[in-house]
């Protein structure tokens, strides 16, 4: 297979994938190791940077999908394609404990926001973002809530790995806060 | 489009900065002076009335709160510990707890205060991605279905059973009410339909159970049934594949 019909078969490959196709997928099917296929991805984002074409790829929940660019989104929304609602403050200040420190119990999240969450966490169990994960090994054995894939893709995040570090300070805060539990 | 500035929540006056020196342990809690800052507290309230803003409001409040909470943890007499064979965990905490004049540590003191505070800068992170992912349309479009998340009872959502209904009152004929039926009765009979309906094949397609009521109201009894069963946790609704039938079974062992 040449280099640039390999190119183009993945190109085709990601644009046809109904989600996120990882490296190591496109290369069971085109018998392509996973560094090679990188490597062509890389090579045709380029190219469509290159072009200033209204399509990029995006590399999301461990993969590869085709969006088209932020500076189009006031045109794109003109298609009826339903925008999704803004997350409201508690809802991402719940989800970032949860992807922080998951997994974690509804009463842990609760005592970190002060505040009851169920209304919120029901808002993000609807939304895909959130799901219950296991349940812990205490009295009344709490459910434990996780961050999904969707979430990764929600925010553009390749991996849990990609949210910001928190800062030194609240390291050593977060050390004291689970010495104190 | 990663780079882009950081939309930053609104810095929360005079109060929080306070806020943010006890956290560095520039301020000594003991020294805060609780009619300053409820003052300060009902000034901003005053100036932010009207102000449709309630994140701001309720940060503002949450601040106000940890300082009056490490003022007053500050002036009680720490506990006593009445437990003469403490183990070393507990040893442990209590250093944690208490400094060597049996005080409140600082350090717990903060952990107090910074609770809330701890993940505010990854909560700015993901309200600017939020922001910037909104305008950004994959090929397909996934946030709201997802595919790792099995589809049972809890997760299948009420939005989707509720959506299959309206398709089935479309086609039920609407009839005269002359009587309102019994509630008890009116939703037994529902929910022993269902169950013969399982029994029946193990499993029934969300649509088969309207074959027999035709009336929209023998409809939204069954419905209700529905639900009650699903609330007892005595059946599961799922959907096998995006856009499939509903199916609702038994609950496994159940």
């Amino acid at each position: 297979m040449e280099y640039n019909e390999a190119r183009a078969i993945i190109e085709a490959l990601i644009f046809a994938s109904p989600s996120p196709i990882s490296a190591k997928r496109i290369g069971e099917i085109t018998g392509l190791d996973s560094k090679t296929v990188q490597s062509m991805v890389k090579d045709v984002q380029d190219k469509y940077r290159r072009d200033d074409s209204g399509i990029q790829i995006v590399f999301v929940a461990g993969g590869y999908e085709m969006a088209t660019k932020p500076q189009f989104a006031d045109y794109v929304s003109c298609l009826n394609i339903e925008v999704r609602q803004s997350l409201s403050r508690p809802a991402l200040e719940t989800l970032a404990i949860i992807a922080y420190r998951q997994p974690v119990t509804k009463p842990e999240l609760e005592t970190i926001r002060g505040v009851r969450v169920d209304s919120v966490l029901n808002t993000l169990m609807e939304r895909c973002l959130v799901r219950v994960s296991g349940r812990k090994k205490a009295p009344g054995r709490p459910a434990l809530y996780c961050t999904t894939s969707t979430f990764l893709r929600w925010f553009g995040l390749a991996s849990l790995d990609e949210l910001p570090p928190l800062t030194e300070d609240s390291d050593s805060l977060l050390g004291i806060l689970s010495r104190s539990q | 489009m990663r780079d882009a500035p950081n939309e930053r929540v609104q810095p929360i006056t005079a109060l929080e900065d306070l806020t943010r020196s006890l956290e560095k342990g520039e301020v000594d809690p003991s020294s805060v002076s609780v009619h300053d800052t409820l003052d300060e507290t009902m000034r901003e309230i005053k100036r932010v009335m009207g102000t449709p803003d309630l994140d701001y409001i309720g940060d503002f409040l949450k601040a106000a709160s940890a300082l009056i909470k490490a003022k007053a943890e500050k002036l009680l007499p720490p506990e006593e510990d009445t437990d003469s064979e403490v183990d070393d965990e507990n040893e442990q905490e209590d250093d944690f707890l208490y400094d060597s004049e049996s005080e409140w540590s600082n350090e717990a003191l903060l952990a107090h205060l910074m609770e809330y505070r701890v993940f505010q800068d990854a909560v700015a992170e993901l309200a600017r991605r939020d922001t910037t992912w909104r305008g950004v349309f994959p090929r397909s479009r996934p946030v709201e279905i997802t595919q790792e998340i099995p589809l049972t009872s809890t997760e299948i959502g009420l939005t989707h059973l509720l959506s299959a209904l309206q398709d089935i009152l479309k086609e039920a004929p609407r009839e005269e009410f002359s009587h309102v039926p019994q509630d008890d009765l009116f939703l037994e009979r529902g929910m022993d339909h269902i169950r013969a309906c399982i029994r029946e094949k193990e499993k029934v397609v969300f649509r088969e159970l309207f074959f027999e009521p035709v009336t929209r109201s023998g409809v939204i009894a069954v419905f209700l049934a529905l639900l009650e069963l699903i609330r007892l946790r005595e059946v599961i609704v799922r959907q096998d594949y995006h856009f499939g039938e509903i199916v609702i079974a038994f609950v496994p062992g159940g």
